[in-house]
């Protein structure tokens, strides 16, 4: 089960997601794939990489950026990112 | 239709894109099916003369990822901005030309590779061989000078297919030089390949018959300027082969052409006539409006 931190921020990378690929949220899940996802080229990959850094304040290195394939990924990688959470607030 | 099967090196990149840079896994197999096995004999040649085992060929792939995530995000901040960040020409030099690390990992293989992984490359590499080095061959060309060598592909095309042509080459960058050395000696014409450092803005070329400038208008603050030395340098009734990146930002382009017909009109303010001319660009719009890398390469005398 995902803490708070996690799950607000899994949301959010599910609403990213849904913008980039003019989704309506409900289609992204917790578990969706580039392989979901129709049109998740590599072009449309990096316009996705790039409003996840912009709503994250975030940049990702080429490597991370090449794995950014589903959501649990971009979830993992985004947590190396952002700072820990407070004692308490999880 | 049945797939193409692919020759050692091209199905060894294939297998290493897919297993290790999957969003790029299905470029080789699309670029087979586009051009065929054309495509897959000319790659397999570069493939065979640059990385010929696998290490070399396992950099080169992730030079060539990193070269195109680069490109790519460029892509998007000048589609957000319309305009290229302003750099200077020196500026450029030193971050790009000068920076052998950078040159060698990933600028000078990736720009190979995308020769090959890019529709539009090579439909401008297979312009060049149609329009510009079979009539070299059919007049009998007995040299040509190339400005700007950057990974030798275009020398090496012409050396391949005009017997006994002989080639002067000139670059500002010493990584671009070594390489291009390289790739021409390895393909077996290093007796017939001359190439210097050089800035021919300052040290302009000899006169010449057939002259070939590939993607470096581009890379320059003022192009009107080397235009007007390039077409000093052609012969009366000498033939050059000239192209220029439109809406397509890397980290080495500083000037911004809009649009195809901005090309022609440098072109012609330097006293060239357009003989033949392609316009390929990277990929449709993905929206109306939005501005798309595309090559434009001209034969003109």
């Amino acid at each position: 089960m995902l803490g708070r931190e996690e799950a607000s921020v899994e949301v959010t990378v599910r609403r990213v997601i849904a913008d980039v690929f003019g989704l309506v949220a409900q289609d992204v899940g917790p578990d969706t794939t580039r392989e979901d996802i129709p049109g998740w080229d590599s072009l449309q990959h990096l316009i996705l990489v790039l409003a996840l850094e912009e709503e994250f304040d975030v940049h990702f290195e080429d490597q991370e950026t090449l794995s950014l394939v589903n959501v649990p990924l971009i979830v993992s990688t985004l947590e190396g990112h952002l700072p820990a959470a407070e004692p308490g607030n999880a | 239709m049945a797939e193409l099967a692919l020759p050692t090196r091209v199905g060894r990149l294939q297998t290493l894109l897919r297993q290790r840079y999957p969003l790029f896994g299905g470029t080789v197999g699309d670029m087979a099916g586009l051009f065929g096995p054309v495509w897959a004999d000319r790659f397999e040649q570069t493939l065979a003369a640059m990385f010929p085992e696998a290490p070399e060929l396992e950099e080169a792939a992730t030079g060539y990822t990193s070269f195109v995530l680069d490109v790519m995000r460029r892509q998007q901040r000048f589609e957000r901005e319309g305009k290229y960040p302003p750099k200077s020409y020196a500026e450029a030099a030193e971050e790009v030309y000068f920076d052998d690390g950078y040159m060698g990992r990933q600028y000078l293989p990736g720009l190979l590779l995308s020769h090959f992984l890019w529709p539009h490359h090579f439909r401008q590499l297979r312009f060049f061989e149609a329009s510009f080095a079979e009539p070299m061959r059919l007049a009998g060309g007995k040299g040509f000078t190339e400005i700007g060598v950057g990974t030798g592909l275009y020398s090496v095309r012409a050396l391949d297919l005009v017997p006994g042509i002989r080639a002067s080459a000139y670059d500002i960058s010493p990584a671009s030089v070594a390489f291009a050395h390289r790739h021409v000696t390895n393909r077996g014409h290093g007796d017939s390949y001359e190439v210097e450092i050089r800035n021919v803005l300052e040290a302009h070329p000899p006169s010449c018959d057939w002259l070939i400038c590939v993607e470096l208008l581009e890379h320059l603050e003022d192009p009107a300027a080397l235009l007007r030395i390039l077409r000093n340098s052609l012969s009366p009734n000498g033939r050059a082969f000239i192209t220029a990146a439109v809406n397509a930002p890397n980290a080495d382009h500083i000037y911004l052409y809009r649009s195809p017909g901005e090309v022609f009109d440098q072109i012609y303010a330097a006293g060239f006539v357009l003989q033949e001319g392609l316009v390929a660009p990277a990929f449709p719009p993905r929206s109306p409006g939005l501005p798309v890398p595309t090559v434009v390469a001209m034969v003109v005398t």
